[in-house]
């Protein structure tokens, strides 16, 4: 099922009837969305629904059997990670992979690794470091004696600092707690306001829901049903997607 | 189909082969047949190999001591006891006063291959990985090292020569039926199962109650004595055996023999041991000129080694899981020569049979 | 002095096998492959200098580092590319099989009995007689270990490269999904390894001119042992393994009784054998809570 299209937006990010497996077990069972520039996208599912995985290959970490991913029109599914990253979008992974033996000032400059070019490099890393003044305050430290919450800023940070027209989050509320969640929100909210899409994937429905323009729900592989903000307190049409209707 | 009947079925192509082999290796003449009778202790070395790697998954650089082992113990009690004191002088007064015959020197090989094994293995079991192929690799080294200098114990670094040469195809054939059978019993055993359920995740085996390291000594006794059988009957096809010849270049020939053939079945050990050994004979073959045909192969001198290698490498690199895929082949019966009610059961079950491979 | 003497040629050793360390640990930390034909590097890198004895000294040794770094690069390409996602264990059998390929070339093109690689003899004089004598050689071993394995050291902590590199050893996807290119990092490790062969094949040379087949194949072997003993995981335990097994020999060999040192080899794998047992990740990994077997 294909998502209406925003209108006169035209979508930044396509994925049409997706299909991945890992080995002989299907992750992905024709999944379709759609991401408009300058939107948050929401996309929720119980654990194991193919959300992370759906990212993934976004990312080309994973070879699709099947279907279509464009990023501003332009087929993605054959590019290596590395040149996807160049080309404007940068994954936030579950788990935050921070390299916890750097320290946070190397993590940051792993970030500028892919970057399409040197310009306005000073001019964001600015930004970031209004955005998250944590990352300036530990920059010497190890990145693996931060908290999970600073450290899920530091990922983030990590993610800007390519300069991508796109960032996918893949479950940045995981393990924090409910203060430091609303705090990262309002930052999600203030990257929007600077250009950059955003999709974010979450196992946290209703505040997921509140926040993006339009949230997937993806049981089981599958995409079935679209939420908007006004459905945020309609737990039974939430409960009825997750479950699988 | 009982499963008694499946594992007959299974075991039945690899001793096929082997007898094969042997049979019309044992009507050649004297240069091919000593290649046979090569390929068929090869043969043996790799089953000893499988039976450990293959069924642990941890990989092994050291069974080669154990061909060592048996090869010098075998050789060293069979040369006349007349003759000894002037090839060994410094030999322990119990091994230079006795001598056995060519039988009961296999046994004693498999047996000290067995004991030494057992010995090493309690130190090692625990390791498994990167840290298992060094540490076997050690005992490689260490055994290379002791036979090489300790002329209390055999010839050192001469040549040990002067051992009877009665090994022919048809015997190195029923050793490496012998080591076949064992191979295959071990691995339908309940040691064997368990230990190759532990070889996906050990740690899930350990949490089920396995005894990963008791069951992984087991088989590695096992391979220690049936590769030391192999290193007696290399010393008595040979005649004579240098501790060159049981060092690095075997190890390697061996364990790409095995990975080559598919490490995870006796199928894939017996065909990448003779497979390859045909193909080394072909190579070396050709160094001298080879006619195919209208045709003549002259390789240069040393390249079949460069083709051997690259072969190898090649297989290891394209299709790591071997020619056979590891798999074991089964043999197809032709319904025709079934007993009536086994027709009607294998009707029922083809369908549920996992893709079986006839005999060559 | 004795004690000195033996201390310093340890630590001269030492070096030399630090470098065969680096060499392999830096391939094995961004692609999870031991390599088993980085000998075979060492070798060319013999043959090389044999075959340019003519050459003044400079132009012999940067040809060497020429063809072990294109060595180097061509095994990568041809051969180790596609065992990026193999078993630790699958990969050290197939290196095995491309050093023995290459050693087999070797026979061929050069004979069994081998080449003299005279180079740089003259290090063979002493430089400091007295009761402490030490030869020029063994300077050399200690000065080049130091420059290459500081060199290293800066290239992985102050360039962006090498902090690619060291992302890359930790954690190779994610590394990727920030962009930092598979390839680039894989050849610049395997570069740094064709000139830390280089220079281990030109250390080695002055004391051991003839130049064998296998003369990389020892060596490798017993780098090899050191880097997993010291523990794999890791650059600096790799190295500091590499440096415990070239000083373990050099300073057991000037230690034991000459009539009992051909049992040497057994002496130090027995030492191997028990590290191993009892710290199966390497004498100095950091310790960690046993949970699963490592690799």
């Amino acid at each position: 099922m294909t998502a209406p299209e925003p209108a006169g937006t035209a979508p930044i990010l396509e994925i049409e009837d997706l299909e991945v497996r890992h080995g002989p077990v299907p992750a992905v069972r024709g999944a379709s969305l759609d991401v408009g520039a300058g939107e948050i996208v929401g996309l929720i599912g119980a654990n194991g629904a193919g959300k992370s995985t759906t990212l993934l290959t976004v990312m080309g970490a994973y070879r699709p059997r099947g279907g279509a991913i464009r990023f501003r029109g332009e087929t993605l599914t054959t590019r290596r990670t590395e040149d996807i990253v160049r080309s404007g979008i940068a994954l936030v992974p579950e788990g935050r992979h921070i390299f916890g033996h750097l320290t946070v000032a190397e993590n940051l400059r792993l970030g500028l690794a892919g970057r399409r070019s040197r310009n306005g490099v000073d001019d964001l890393t600015d930004w970031i470091h209004e955005l998250f003044p944590v990352v300036w305050d530990f920059r010497s430290r190890h990145a693996g004696a931060l908290s999970g919450g600073q450290q899920q800023q530091l990922a983030i940070a990590r993610g800007l600092l390519a300069d991508p027209d796109l960032l996918l989050l893949d479950e940045p509320s995981l393990g924090l707690a409910p203060s430091v969640v609303d705090s990262l929100w309002r930052v999600l909210d203030e990257i929007r306001g600077r250009g950059v899409t955003i999709l974010l994937v979450e196992q946290r429905a209703q505040i997921t829901i509140e926040l993006a323009e339009r949230t997937y729900v993806m049981h089981n592989g599958e995409i079935r049903t679209v939420l908007r903000p006004d459905d945020a307190d309609d737990a039974e049409r939430i409960g009825h997607a997750y479950f699988g209707a | 189909m009982t499963a008694g009947r499946l594992g007959l079925r299974q075991l039945a192509p690899p001793l096929l082969l082997l007898v094969a082999v042997g049979l019309y290796g044992d009507t050649t003449s004297a240069g091919t047949r000593d290649d046979f009778t090569s390929a068929l202790i090869m043969a043996t070395i790799v089953i000893a190999l499988y039976v450990f790697v293959g069924n642990s998954g941890v990989i092994s650089f050291g069974h080669i001591s154990f061909v060592a082992i048996g090869a010098f113990a075998a050789g060293v009690m069979t040369i006349p006891s007349a003759v000894k004191p002037t090839v060994m002088p410094d030999l322990f007064p119990f091994l230079a006063d006795n001598s056995i015959g060519s039988f009961e020197s296999l046994l004693l090989a498999a047996a000290m291959g067995a004991i030494v094994a057992f010995l090493v293995g309690l130190a090692l079991m625990r390791l498994s990985g990167l840290a298992a192929g060094i540490a076997t690799f050690a005992v490689l080294e260490i055994t290379h090292n002791v036979l090489r200098f300790w002329t209390k114990i055999g010839p050192g670094a001469q040549t040990l020569s002067l051992v009877p040469e009665d090994i022919e195809p048809i015997q190195a054939m029923l050793g490496a039926l012998f080591a076949a059978v064992v191979a295959f019993a071990f691995a339908r055993s309940r040691s064997g199962r368990l230990l190759r359920a532990s070889r996906e995740d050990p740690a899930a085996a350990q949490a089920a109650g396995i005894d990963i390291h008791r069951k992984r000594l087991i088989a590695f006794t096992i391979s220690g004595a049936l590769a030391g059988l192999a290193g007696g009957l290399l010393v008595h096809q040979i005649g004579s055996i240098t501790t060159e010849q049981v060092y690095l270049r075997l190890t390697f020939i061996t364990l790409a023999m095995l990975v080559v053939g598919g490490m995870r079945s006796l199928w894939g050990a017996v065909v990448g041991a003779l497979v390859v050994s045909f193909l080394d004979i072909v190579l070396v073959d050709a160094e001298g000129g080879l006619g195919v045909g209208p045709a003549t192969i002259d390789l240069p001198a040393g390249s079949s080694l460069v083709i051997l290698g690259a072969v190898m490498a090649a297989m290891l690199i394209l299709r790591p899981s071997g020619i056979t895929g590891g798999n074991e082949a089964t043999l197809r019966i032709p319904r025709a020569l079934l007993r009536r009610r086994d027709r009607a059961e294998s009707g029922a079950d083809t369908a549920a049979k996992a893709g079986p491979a006839s005999k060559p | 002095m004795d004690v000195l003497q033996t201390l310093i040629n340890g630590i001269a050793l030492g070096s030399v096998y630090a470098l065969v360390a680096v060499g392999l640990a830096l391939i094995f930390g961004v692609m999870r492959l031991i390599n088993f034909a980085h000998g075979e590097l060492i070798t060319a890198g013999g043959y090389t200098l044999a075959l340019a004895s003519a050459f003044p000294t400079v132009a012999a040794i940067a040809l060497a580092v020429v063809v072990c770094v294109a060595l180097a690069w061509l095994m990568e390409r041809v051969a180790f590319r596609r065992l990026r996602n193999a078993a630790p264990a699958t990969t050290l059998v197939a290196t095995f099989a491309v050093a023995f390929t290459l050693q087999a070339v070797w026979l061929i093109a050069f004979g069994p009995q081998g080449e003299s690689a005279d180079v740089l003899s003259s290090l063979n004089r002493t430089a400091i007689s007295g009761e402490l004598s030490l030869r020029w050689i063994t300077i050399a071993m200690l000065v080049t270990g130091a420059i290459l394995l500081g060199g290293t050291v800066l290239l992985l902590n102050r360039t962006t490269i090498g902090l690619q590199m060291r992302a890359a050893a930790a954690d190779f996807r994610a590394a990727r999904l920030l962009g930092v290119k598979a390839d680039m990092v894989i050849s610049v490790a395997f570069v740094i390894a064709g000139v830390m062969a280089a220079a281990v094949a030109v250390l080695l040379t002055v004391q051991r001119p003839l130049v064998t087949p296998t003369f990389g194949l020892e060596v490798v072997i017993l780098g090899l042992v050191g880097v997993v003993v010291g523990g794999m995981d890791r650059l600096g335990s790799a190295t500091c393994g590499g440096f415990a097994i070239g000083f373990a020999i050099a300073v057991l060999g000037d230690v034991l009784p000459s009539d009992e040192r051909v049992f040497l080899p057994s002496a130090v794998f027995l030492l191997v054998i028990i590290v191993l047992v009892l710290r199966p990740g390497g004498l100095f990994a950091p310790r960690r809570p046993a949970t699963v077997e490592r690799v």
